[in-house]
C-alpha cells in the first residue's frame, strides 16, 4: 500500500513538473529563453543547430568537420559577428525545441518555412528553395502516390514537412518513421521500404550519390523556402541576420555557397532554381 | 542380533588435514549409539560419511551389506534407509508442515497420497502438533520445527536414524520436548546414532558411548562405565568440562 | 493544456502502449527463458557451455540496447539477414534481458544453502528431484526482487525503439512534438501511459514478493 502511494505521488509530481515546466519555459522564452545579439557577441560564441547527417546540406565529413550548404553560411555568420561557431547537431523533430529552450541561438538545419512553424519560432529571410520529392529504386520506380499498394511503406523522418504532407494528404499510406537522416538512409538502402520522401533537394542528392536509385517524383506539394530560424521574440538577432542576408547579395554569397558545397553533387543544373539570393524569391 | 551398519577403517581428510583416522565401528539393529567428543573431533563428519554426504579417502561404510559410497548412483536408494536430522532443522521453507512431511514419501517412494497423509497426521498427533499441519515452518518454534524434522525422516521408514547435535540450537525449554521424542524412539527399539552434548540425556538413552578424540575412537563403553569410570586421560579431561566444583561454602 | 489535442491523440498513444507492452512482454518472456537456462548452466558448471554463457553475459551486459538494436536492424541486412523492426525489438530485449535474468537467477540458486540440498538428498531424493522440488522453488523466491526490477528495467529500455522506427510511446511523443509542437500535452500523455504500464508491474511484483517471501525465513 505504501509503495502504491509512493508511486502515485511520484507520477503526479512528474506530471505536475512537466506541465509547470513547459508553461514556465514558454513564458521565459519570451523574456529570457534566448540570447540577444549583444549577449552573443560578448560571450564570443554562437550556437548554431545544423544536421550532422544530411549530406550535402549539413553533415560531418571523414575528418570530423562540419560541411554543407547550411554550414557554409553558418561559418560566414560567425565571421561577420566576430564570434566562434559552436555547431550543435540536431534532429529534424527537435529543431523547434532547441530554439524554445535556448539550446541554440540559430537553427540552420535546412529548416523549411511553414505557417505552423511560424507560430513557434521566428524565421529570417530565405536562402534556399525547396519542394518535396520521392526517391525509389530504379527497378521499382514510384512515380505517383495515388493508388498506393497498402503492403508498401514510405520512409519519412519524424518532424519534417514530408511527414506532415503525407499525414495530411495521404493518410492511408503506411509510414516508416525514423528520427535521423542516417538511420532513415540505412533502412532505405536495406530495402525495408519502397520509397523515401523528403526535401527534393535531398532525395535528388541521394540518387546522384548512390547507384540504383531514381527520383520518381521530383516535385511534390507546395514550393517552399528554407530560412534560418531564431527563438520567438529574439528581435535583435533576427534583424541582424536579415541585414546580413540582404547585404550578402552584393557578392552573390549563396551562389558561391552552392558552388562550394553543392556543385559536386548536382553539377550546375540546379543552381538557379535552388539558390535564393538576398532573401528574394522569384 | 543382526549387524546393521559396518564401518571399516574409515579415513577422511579435508585438503591435507586428517579429520577421521581409521575409524572402525559396527552397530547392531536396535542399538542406540551416542557419539561424544570435543568440537572439531570429527563426530559430525562421521555422521555425514555414514550418509554419503562426504567423500572418504579410505575405508568403507556398509548398511546391511550394501556399500554407502559418495557419488554412487545407488545412493538415493540407500539413503531411504538412513534418516538424518540436522542441527538447523532444514525444513523446506516454501512448503507447509504436511507437505514437508509428504514430499519425499510421495516423490521418492511413490506412495499413495491418502494413506501417506493419514500416516503423517497420525505422527503429528503423537507429538501433539496436528493443528500445525497447514502452517509454514516460519510459524513454528525451534523445538516444533525439529520435531517435524524428525517426523519427516520417520515417514520414509528408515532402518537407522542419525542425529547431528539436533538440540544444540534450541532454547533450553525446547530441548526437552525434542529429547523426549528421541527417548521414545529409542524405547521403540529404533537403531540410532546420536551426536550430542547433552550428557544426562546421553546417559539415559545410550546403549553404548563412543568417545572420539582427534579423529580416532579413544574410548568405547557403556554409559555407566564411561561417565563413572572413564579409562583414558582424554576422556577424563573431556568429562571434567561438564562438572563444576562447588565454589561457595555455606553461603560465604 | 489543450484537452482537444489530448483527446485527438490518445488513440495513438494507446496503440503505442500496446506495441510497447506486446514487444516488451515477448522480449521479456524470452529473456526469462534464456536467463533460466544460462543460470542452470552456470550453477551446474556444465563444461564448454559455461564458457559460452559467460561470454554471452559479458557481451550483453557491456553493450547498450541501442547498440544491439542497431546491429540487428541495420547491420544484419548487410550479411543478408533481414529482420523486421518488431523482431529486432524482441530479439534485442531478449538478448540484453537474458543476461540480467541469468544473473538474478544464478544468485538466487547460489543463495540456497547447501545444507538444504543435503537434507533433501538425505531423504533419498535424486539430484534432479532436489533441484525441482527444493532448490529451484527457493531460488526463484529469492530472485523475485531482482527479477521484478529487471522486468521494469527492460520495459523502460523499450524507449530506444525509435531508433529502429518502432512507434513506441517515446517515439510517439517525440513525433507529435515534432509535428504539432504541443510539448506539454505530448509529454503529459507520455508520462501517464508509462505509469499505466509500469505501475501495475511494480504493484504485482510487490504482491508476489510478499507471498513468496518464505525463503530464508523458513528455517
Amino acid at each position: 500500500m505504501k509503495k502504491l502511494l509512493a508511486i502515485l505521488l511520484t507520477g503526479i509530481l512528474a506530471v505536475g513538473i512537466t506541465a509547470c515546466g513547459n508553461s514556465a519555459e514558454t513564458a521565459s522564452a519570451k523574456s529570457e529563453g534566448y540570447r540577444t545579439l549583444d549577449e552573443i557577441k560578448e560571450s564570443g560564441t554562437i550556437n548554431i543547430g545544423v544536421f550532422s547527417d544530411k549530406n550535402p546540406f549539413g553533415y560531418v565529413d571523414e575528418n570530423g568537420t562540419y560541411q554543407g550548404y547550411d554550414v557554409y553560411f553558418a561559418e560566414r555568420i560567425g565571421e561577420d559577428l566576430g564570434v566562434e561557431v559552436n555547431f550543435v547537431s540536431t534532429e529534424a523533430a527537435n529543431r523547434i525545441e532547441y530554439l524554445q529552450t535556448g539550446k541554440v541561438d540559430i537553427i540552420l538545419a535546412n529548416f523549411t518555412v511553414t505557417d505552423e512553424r511560424k507560430e513557434e519560432v521566428d524565421f529570417a529571410l530565405p536562402y534556399m528553395n525547396v519542394a518535396l520529392g520521392v526517391v525509389s529504386r530504379e527497378d521499382n520506380e514510384i512515380t505517383s502516390l495515388d493508388n498506393w499498394n497498402k503492403d508498401d511503406s514510405i520512409i519519412v523522418i519524424s518532424g519534417t514537412t514530408a511527414e506532415t504532407y503525407l499525414i495530411e494528404n495521404y493518410p492511408d499510406i503506411p509510414l516508416q518513421k525514423f528520427d535521423s537522416y542516417a538511420t532513415a538512409k540505412e533502412a532505405f538502402e536495406n530495402g525495408t521500404s519502397v520509397a523515401w520522401e523528403n526535401d527534393n533537394t535531398e532525395v535528388i542528392a541521394f540518387s546522384l550519390q548512390n547507384e540504383g536509385y531514381t527520383v520518381g517524383i521530383p516535385s511534390l506539394g507546395s514550393n517552399d523556402t528554407i530560412a534560418p530560424a531564431v527563438t520567438k521574440g529574439n528581435a535583435t538577432l533576427l534583424d541582424w541576420i536579415n541585414n546580413e542576408i540582404e547585404g550578402l547579395a552584393a557578392e552573390k554569397f549563396f551562389h558561391a555557397d552552392y558552388e562550394a558545397t553543392l556543385t559536386d553533387t548536382y553539377g550546375s543544373d540546379y543552381e538557379e532554381s535552388l539558390v535564393v539570393e538576398g532573401g528574394k524569391t522569384n | 542380533m543382526t549387524e546393521l551398519l559396518q564401518i571399516e577403517n574409515l579415513t577422511k581428510k579435508f585438503d591435507n588435514q586428517v579429520i577421521l583416522d581409521g575409524i572402525n565401528l559396527s552397530i547392531q539393529k536396535g542399538e542406540v549409539l551416542v557419539l561424544v567428543g570435543s568440537s572439531g573431533c570429527g563426530k559430525s563428519t562421521l555422521l555425514r560419511c555414514i550418509n554419503g554426504l562426504e567423500e572418504i579417502q579410505n575405508g568403507t561404510v556398509k548398511l546391511e551389506g550394501k556399500e554407502v559410497k559418495y557419488g554412487d548412483k545407488n545412493l538415493p536408494l540407500i539413503r531411504q534407509k538412513i534418516g538424518m536430522v540436522f542441527q538447523s532443522y532444514e525444513l523446506f521453507p516454501h512448503l507447509n508442515v504436511i507437505d514437508n512431511l509428504m514430499l519425499a514419501p510421495m516423490k521418492v517412494q511413490k506412495r499413495n497420497k491418502e494413506e501417506e497423509r493419514k500416516e503423517a497426521i497420525e505422527l503429528l498427533r503423537t507429538v501433539g502438533l496436528e493443528e500445525k499441519a497447514e502452517q509454514f515452518p516460519r510459524q513454528l518454534s525451534g523445538g516444533q520445527k525439529q520435531r517435524v524434522a524428525i517426523l519427516r525422516t520417520l515417514l520414509m521408514h528408515p532402518d537407522i536414524l542419525l542425529f547431528d547435535e539436533v538440540t544444540a540450537a534450541l532454547d533450553p525449554e525446547m530441548v526437552r520436548e525434542v529429547l523426549d521424542v528421541m527417548l521414545n524412539l529409542a524405547k521403540q527399539g529404533r537403531t540410532m546414532i546420536i551426536v550430542t552434548h547433552e550428557m544426562q540425556f546421553a546417559k539415559a538413552v545410550a546403549d553404548r558411548i563412543v568417545f572420539i578424540d582427534d579423529g580416532k575412537i579413544a574410548e568405547e563403553a557403556t554409559p555407566e562405565q564411561f561417565f563413572e569410570q572413564p579409562k583414558t586421560e582424554r576422556a577424563k579431561q573431556f568429562l571434567n568440562v561438564f562438572s563444576f566444583e562447588k565454589i561457595k561454602v555455606n553461603g560465604i | 493544456m489543450n484537452w482537444e489535442f489530448i483527446e485527438k491523440y490518445l488513440p495513438m498513444y494507446r496503440e503505442a502502449a500496446v506495441l510497447t507492452v506486446v514487444i516488451g512482454s515477448i522480449g521479456i518472456a524470452f529473456a526469462i527463458l534464456i536467463g533460466l537456462i544460462c543460470a542452470m548452466v552456470l550453477y551446474h558448471k556444465v563444461p564448454v557451455a559455461k564458457h559460452i554463457v559467460n561470454g554471452y553475459v559479458e557481451l550483453s551486459r557491456n553493450t547498450p540496447l541501442l547498440a544491439q538494436l542497431f546491429f540487428l536492424y541495420y547491420g544484419f541486412p548487410k550479411i543478408g539477414i533481414n529482420l523486421n523492426a518488431e523482431l529486432c525489438g524482441v530479439a534485442g530485449l531478449a538478448f540484453l534481458g537474458g543476461s540480467y535474468m541469468s544473473e538474478a537467477f544464478r544468485s538466487g540458486l547460489e543463495a540456497v544453502d547447501k545444507i538444504q540440498e543435503e537434507s533433501a538428498l538425505s531423504l533419498g531424493m535424486t539430484k534432479y528431484q532436489v533441484m525441482k522440488y527444493v532448490v529451484l522453488p527457493e531460488a526463484i523466491s529469492i530472485s523475485i526482487p531482482a527479477f521484478i526490477a529487471n522486468i521494469i528495467f527492460l520495459l523502460k529500455e523499450t524507449s530506444v525503439f525509435s531508433a529502429i522506427s518502432l512507434m513506441d510511446l517515446m517515439f510517439t511523443a517525440k513525433d507529435l512534438i515534432g509535428l504539432y509542437y504541443k510539448t506539454t500535452e505530448s509529454l503529459f500523455l507520455l508520462v501517464i501511459f508509462y505509469l499505466l504500464i509500469i505501475l501495475p508491474v511494480s504493484v504485482i511484483g510487490s504482491l508476489v514478493e510478499r507471498r513468496l517471501r518464505y525463503a530464508g525465513f523458513g528455517n
